[in-house]
């Protein structure tokens, strides 16, 4: 599996960029090593929001990507302690109420909580917002949930606060990351199973190719409909795509020339 | 990075419940049958049940459990899908939406985008629509037949919640309602000590064992099956038997056939309420969202003719079917109590 991480601040970012050895990739502004990627958002929905668009496009296998979002929140003052890091199962969108839930799917020994992402920070307000509050969970989970199914939205929060700070730069993020990177680093890999990506038939470059024979015989719309589901029959039966190289050689003169050619791939392709 | 083993929560390890269903008894049962889940409230069991991007495949890997508040209908009359076994007055409720099980060519991977179960706590509501339904049922003369498994196996969660067990005795308190109970389950153990009552069809779906293994995944063996018909029948109750879908392979007519030949030898006829038959058939709509998520299971990806947007097997091997069935099956219960669905 691959793994993006995205925190709102450099700080959060720091103790991850250390112990997976990322580094930075300007093109891309991810910070990268191997399987691991990661993208500080910025604070707030808005920044989190073009920050996200600007990495939607990247050729990125989502399929087989995980996204965890790691940072700090502020917590309920009875039911959450400084320093403990809470698994998130739902997430409230303090502007719109809209109501994100994660398939929790993997183990962990994490306690779970409620998140509400609101949209300025809340210093005076606790007694309003039950569990966790931040600033970018609720537009972390609705941008990628139209690319990668919710049991690959993972929302990690370690609360540095009881929603009565001030000035958030006078909590040091960094060292409440890092206290919790070894727990952080287990449950990257408890993820790290193939059982979670999701399942394809046919690959891109199979599909492309399809398509070109599509175009280069001028297929109707059924027939094109019809060549990938034939074929997408024959791998699952096979184990591979077959080579129908054969038949789209040449051009067909006419649509009854076309149409004798793929009667005859669909014969092929249905044995 | 090391590999992970498999990491997987057991099944209900989380009970997302509706803040509406707190009050039902059921959820109070449910609670505490599961006393170590982590428990989410929810406004509406749709937000997370219809939500968008889901996986049914990894999500029965570790199934949520669902406590809502059913919303009218409560009632609904019969689809031409569903068999009917010949009655006029045939209708279906949803007393849980999904199943413990996971069989291969079973409509509701298509029907659902989520795996998740959902049990719907407001009991008494399904029961009402039910007495006002007898009141107005288009055929008074003949029994109104209620399927209650029609979108799950209910039995199989009798051990979790014993609604079958409620239905039986509200069925036995109401004149002219016939209920059935379709299953794979092999827990009639749990319904054992109940009088038996010509009101119930327990309706026992069976494969030959080499399609229970590869087709029928997290269901009892077929034998587990037949140990729970005999025990139903040693108690005195009728059974109806379910041969559907027949799956279409290289040597199917053998195992059919040896399948056959064990019912006949061990099960006795005259307990044998009718039997229907059918074969692997599918809305297209249902087929094709299944078919994108592709499944391990291979049966969305054979020949099948496309029948007025019903996925189906040729009307040959149709004919082949029933040929063997009627064959085999015409010593042991006459022609009229076999219902073919093919």
């Amino acid at each position: 599996m691959n793994f993006l991480l995205l925190t709102a601040l450099k700080v959060e970012a720091n103790p991850l960029i250390r112990i997976f050895n990322l580094k930075k990739d300007l093109k891309t502004q991810l910070f990268i090593h191997k399987n691991i990627s990661l993208l500080i958002t910025g604070i707030g929905k808005d920044k989190t929001k073009a920050k996200l668009k600007s990495i939607i496009d990247l050729k990125i296998n989502w399929g087989e990507t995980i996204i965890i979002n790691i940072g700090i929140a502020g917590g309920e003052n009875n039911k959450t302690k400084i320093g403990s890091m809470y698994f998130i199962n739902k997430i409230i969108d303090d502007e719109t109420g809209n109501i994100f839930l994660p398939d929790i799917l993997i183990k962990h020994n994490l306690e779970e909580i409620t998140l509400t992402t609101v949209q300025n920070s809340v210093t005076n307000e606790s007694s309003k917002y039950t569990g966790l509050v931040d600033m970018e969970a609720s537009t972390i989970f609705e941008l990628f949930s139209s690319y990668i199914t919710s049991h690959r939205l993972v929302f990690l929060k370690i609360v540095s606060d009881h929603m009565d700070i001030l000035d958030w730069r006078s909590i040091d993020a960094e060292s409440l990351i890092q206290k919790k990177i070894e727990i952080i680093s287990k449950i990257i890999n408890s993820y790290n199973t193939k059982n979670l990506s999701s399942r394809i038939i046919l690959d891109n470059s199979e599909i492309n190719l399809l398509k070109k024979y599509s175009e280069k015989f001028q297929l109707t719309k059924t027939q094109s409909i019809q060549l990938i589901f034939l074929s997408e029959n024959y791998k699952k039966n096979n184990g591979l795509i077959i080579d129908l190289d054969l038949y789209f050689r040449g051009t067909p003169k006419s649509k009854q020339e076309r149409n004798k050619v793929f009667d005859k791939i669909k014969k092929h392709l249905s044995t | 990075m090391i590999k992970s083993k498999n990491t997987f929560l057991p099944d209900f390890s989380h009970i997302y419940v509706e803040s509406e269903a707190k009050k039902y008894n059921l959820t109070r049962d449910c609670l505490e049958r599961f006393p170590n889940a982590r428990i989410v409230e929810i406004s509406d069991y749709k937000s997370f049940f219809n939500k968008k991007s889901q996986d049914f495949q990894t999500q029965k890997k570790s199934i949520k459990l669902i406590l809502a508040v059913k919303k009218p209908p409560f009632i609904y009359k019969s689809t031409d899908i569903l068999q009917d076994g010949g009655f006029k007055n045939f209708y279906y409720n949803t007393p849980i939406l999904n199943c413990l099980y996971n069989c291969d060519y079973c409509f509701l991977q298509g029907m659902y985008s989520s795996a998740n179960i959902v049990v719907f706590v407001n009991q008494n509501d399904l029961e009402d629509a039910v007495e006002k339904e007898l009141l107005i049922r288009a055929f008074p003369r003949e029994p109104l037949v209620l399927s209650i498994s029609y979108n799950t196996d209910l039995m199989a969660f009798e051990n979790i919640l014993p609604i079958t067990r409620s239905w039986i005795n509200f069925a036995n308190k109401k004149s002219d309602l016939i209920i059935e109970v379709r299953t794979k389950s092999s827990l009639f153990s749990s319904l054992s000590d109940l009088k038996p009552s010509n009101k119930i069809i327990f309706s026992w779906t069976l494969s030959p064992e080499r399609i229970v293994r590869m087709n029928e995944f997290d269901t009892p063996t077929l034998e587990r099956r037949l140990s729970s018909i005999q025990l139903a029948i040693s108690k005195g109750w009728k059974i109806r038997l379910c041969f559907d879908p027949v799956i279409i392979y290289d040597n199917w007519e053998e195992d059919y056939s040896n399948l056959l030949n064990k019912i006949i030898n061990s099960l006795e006829k005259k307990n044998i309420y009718d039997i229907t038959v059918g074969v692997f058939r599918m809305g297209r709509d249902y087929f094709q969202r299944i078919r994108k998520t592709n499944p391990d299971s291979l049966e969305y990806y054979k020949n099948y003719i496309d029948e007025n947007k019903i996925m189906t097997i040729s009307q040959e091997e149709r004919d082949n079917v029933k040929t063997l069935f009627t064959n085999k099956l015409r010593d042991y219960i006459s022609e009229d109590k076999i219902h073919f669905w093919i």
